[in-house]
């Protein structure tokens, strides 16, 4: 790889210079190999941000999961980042919840429980979450039962007769 | 009537490319550079972009001179904005359509350069690339080896099964 040298334009100095000369004596250079894929030639934020991009749907744990067991540089680097792993929806069921809590480490986190989506019951749901509520940074709550029924913490909800067809949402 | 302002750009391959100053200023590198060194006669060196790929990045720049400059307040992490942010148009998506050399090529160079919204459009590009393949489907698109030793393979078959079982 050739390296063309800035051609004196005045004020780009000996610093200049020096930052040449010091890739010069890298050797070899620290850039990835040629033999490497391409895609490792991709920087970590680069591709935490494809990873952010990539997540950005209902199942994004699952997900991550999955990215996680392409190879050691991915499981490193999907694993390190905590802020993949905060929002956490209980539709992806209790497996995924508490791998995303797991993960999370102690960074906030976002929840959502939608009674039509959950794959959990709610009751589990708050097991998972109420041990971290010190992290909540907002709960999402789309239940189909009036509000004034809704008892946090009190068993499980889903036997209280639904009064109303529509549904509450609580955002605190 | 004066001709619009330009500037020339220098590749790592020593090709240069003499571009409206507007095109060139979609990356706030160079922006910066121009800004800081002033109106000048003499190409603007980009030492980590070859000729074809700045070729590419600047028929970019052409399409979107116009576009209005990301605001600089818009917080990537809120949903919304993510949200809005996933979609690429007809015209990105039909630039972006390269092999897979260049596609890194100009993100990394997007990213050098410093132009947010070519950088986003590569990386949901490969976003999009990977979404619903599973890892062995992943490492195949991109030559990825596994390098996991046996172990690790054997605990990434458990938690694999685990993340399959819907």
């Amino acid at each position: 790889m050739s390296q063309t040298l800035r051609q004196g334009s005045g004020d780009s100095g000996p610093d200049e210079y020096q930052i040449v000369n010091l890739k010069a004596l890298v050797s070899p250079p620290s850039s990835p190999s040629d033999d490497d894929p391409p895609i490792h030639h991709l920087p970590t934020e680069i591709l935490l941000e494809v990873v952010r991009y990539y997540s950005h749907r209902d199942a994004r744990i699952r997900d991550l999961v999955r990215l996680a067991l392409v190879c050691g540089r991915w499981s490193i680097l999907v694993q390190d980042a905590t802020v993949l792993w905060t929002t956490i929806n209980a539709a992806e069921g209790p497996a995924m919840v508490r791998k995303a809590l797991q993960m999370a480490k102690d960074a906030s986190v976002d929840l959502t429980f939608n009674a039509k989506t959950a794959q959990m019951k709610r009751k589990v749901f708050f097991n998972c979450i109420g041990e971290r509520v010190g992290q909540w940074r907002t709960l999402v709550l789309l239940i189909q039962w009036s509000v004034r029924d809704f008892i946090l913490g009190d068993g499980d909800l889903q036997s209280v007769a639904p009064t109303e067809p529509g549904g509450a949402s609580l955002i605190c | 009537m004066s001709a619009a302002p330009q500037v020339t750009l220098e590749s790592s391959d020593g090709e240069k490319f003499k571009v409206d100053k507007e095109v060139a200023e979609r990356s706030v590198l160079i922006k910066n550079m121009i800004e800081d060194v002033g109106e000048s006669d003499n190409p603007i060196p980009l030492p980590n972009v070859n000729a074809s790929v700045l070729k590419k990045v600047l028929e970019y720049c052409e399409h979107h001179r116009g576009d209005p400059l990301p605001a600089a307040d818009a917080d990537p992490s809120n949903d919304d904005n993510r949200k809005r942010a996933t979609e690429i148009s007809d015209w990105d998506q039909k630039f972006i359509q390269v092999d897979q050399e260049m596609l890194f090529e100009i993100i990394l160079a997007a990213n050098y350069m410093d132009i947010k919204p070519l950088l986003d459009v590569g990386c949901k590009t490969v976003a999009n690339m990977i979404k619903g393949k599973t890892p062995e489907e992943i490492r195949k698109l991109f030559n990825i080896v596994n390098d996991f030793t046996p172990e690790e393979e054997a605990q990434i078959k458990k938690e694999n099964e685990w993340a399959e079982d819907r």
